[in-house]
C-alpha cells in the first residue's frame, strides 16, 4: 500500500489528525463527516463496478459498516478514498462470489460485458441516476462497455486519481492498468460513434 | 494515409488523453490530424468524452445517506457494548498474570517444600506448580476470548442482514 502515502495536504493536516482519532475511536460522528464528503464518489465507484444501483447502495452501506469496524487498521499515512475505495472493491469481490460463485475478474470479463445486470433496453439503472442529458449520454456509453474498464475510466479520469492510487486500489500491475485504461478509451471511442449518429 | 497511419493514430489519441506521449509522437499526430478528417473527427469525439467523464453527476440520495449513517450508529452502539462487555475480563487476565509471576518464586517454594514432605517425586509437585501458575489466566483468556468471538459472531450477522435492507 505504499502508494496510499500521504492523504490530505498541509492545510487539512488537523482535520486529517481528528479522522484518524475518530476512525481509531470508532466515532460515528467522524464517520458522518467522512460520509458527507465521501458519499458521491464512493457510490459512483461502486456503481461502475456493478453497473446495478441496488447492489451499489447494499455495497454502500456495507463499506461504511467496514470502515468503522476497520478504522483502528487505518494509518494517518494512507490516502483516505483510496482506503475506502480498496474496501468497497473487495465487498464487491465478496459479493460476487456470494451471489454468483465468480471472482470479480470473472465478473468483470469483456466478453461478460455489463457485470452483474445484463443490459437494459431503455436506460439502465447505472444511468437513471445521471443527471443531464449529456449525462445520460455518457452513461449510456459507459454501461455499454466492460465493468474492468469502466472502473478505471471513473477512477482516472472523474476522481482524477494518479496511476499509482488506481494500482493500490486495483491491486495490480501498472501495466494493467494502463493496458485497461487504453482498451477503455478505445471502446469508448467505439461506442460513441454509433451514439454520436 | 495507410490504414496503418490512421491506427497508430487511434492509439496516439488514447495517449494524449493519459498524458502518456512523447514529444515525437505528438509531433506526428499533430501532422496527421491535420491532413485527415476523419482522425481530427475522432479526436474531437475522444475528447469531449473525456471531458463528459471529467463532470459526469452521480449523487446518493439523502435517503441512502441518512440510512446508512443510522446504520454506522447501531453497529457503533454494538461494537462499544461489545468492547464494555469483555474489558472487566480483559483486566481481570492481567491482573492475576501479573499476581502469579510476583508471588511465583514463594509459590514455588511451597511447592518445594511440600513436595519433600509428602515424598513426591520432583516432577509431580512442579507439574503442579505449573497447572497453578497457568491456570487461572488462562481461564480467564479463553473466557474473554470467547465473549470476543461471540460478539464477532453478532457482528457478522448483523453485517449479513444489512445487505437486504432495502
Amino acid at each position: 500500500m505504499d502508494a496510499v502515502i500521504t492523504w490530505f495536504g498541509n492545510p487539512m493536516e488537523q482535520e486529517s489528525a481528528r479522522f484518524v482519532k475518530g476512525l481509531h475511536r470508532g466515532d460515528p460522528e467522524i464517520l458522518d463527516d467522512l460520509i458527507e464528503i465521501y458519499q458521491h464518489r464512493l457510490l459512483r465507484y461502486l456503481l461502475s463496478l456493478t453497473g446495478s444501483r441496488p447492489m451499489a447502495e447494499d455495497i454502500f452501506q456495507e463499506t461504511w459498516l467496514r470502515v468503522l469496524e476497520r478504522g483502528r487498521q487505518y494509518r494517518s499515512q494512507w490516502r483516505f478514498d483510496v482506503w475506502l475505495f480498496s474496501i468497497a472493491r473487495h465487498l464487491v469481490i465478496d459479493e460476487a462470489r456470494r451471489k454468483r460463485g465468480l471472482s470479480l475478474d470473472e465478473l468483470m470479463d469483456s466478453e461478460a460485458g455489463m457485470g452483474f445486470e445484463p443490459l437494459a433496453r431503455g436506460l439502465s439503472p447505472f444511468e437513471e441516476v445521471v443527471a443531464g442529458q449529456e449525462g445520460e449520454r455518457v452513461m449510456r456509453v459507459l454501461s455499454r462497455i466492460p465493468a474492468v474498464y469502466r472502473e478505471v475510466l471513473i477512477l482516472r479520469f472523474h476522481d482524477e486519481l494518479p496511476l499509482d492510487d488506481i494500482v493500490a486500489i486495483i491491486n495490480v500491475p501498472l501495466s494493467t492498468v494502463k493496458s485497461r485504461l487504453y482498451r477503455g478509451l478505445e471502446a469508448v471511442r467505439k461506442t460513441m460513434g454509433p451514439e454520436q449518429s | 494515409m495507410s490504414e496503418a497511419d490512421h491506427e497508430r493514430a487511434r492509439k496516439l489519441l488514447a495517449a494524449v488523453a493519459l498524458d502518456d506521449i512523447t514529444v515525437g509522437e505528438r509531433n506526428w499526430l499533430d501532422r496527421h490530424l491535420a491532413g485527415c478528417t476523419e482522425c481530427s473527427s475522432e479526436a474531437g469525439a475522444l475528447s469531449a468524452a473525456v471531458q463528459s467523464l471529467r463532470v459526469l453527476t452521480v449523487a446518493a440520495s439523502p435517503e441512502l445517506v441518512q440510512q446508512t449513517k443510522l446504520a454506522v450508529y447501531r453497529r457503533a452502539q454494538q461494537l462499544q457494548a461489545a468492547r464494555s462487555r469483555s474489558a472487566p475480563l480483559w483486566i481481570a487476565t492481567a491482573i492475576s498474570s501479573i499476581w502469579m509471576i510476583l508471588t511465583a518464586p514463594y509459590v514455588w517454594r511451597t511447592f518445594a517444600w511440600f513436595g519433600q514432605m509428602a515424598h513426591m517425586p520432583d516432577a509431580v509437585w512442579q507439574a503442579g506448580f505449573l497447572m497453578w501458575w497457568f491456570l487461572p489466566a488462562t481461564v480467564l483468556a479463553a473466557a474473554a476470548a470467547s465473549r470476543y468471538t461471540a460478539s464477532e459472531r453478532v457482528s457478522n450477522w448483523a453485517n449479513e442482514s444489512n445487505w437486504g435492507q432495502r
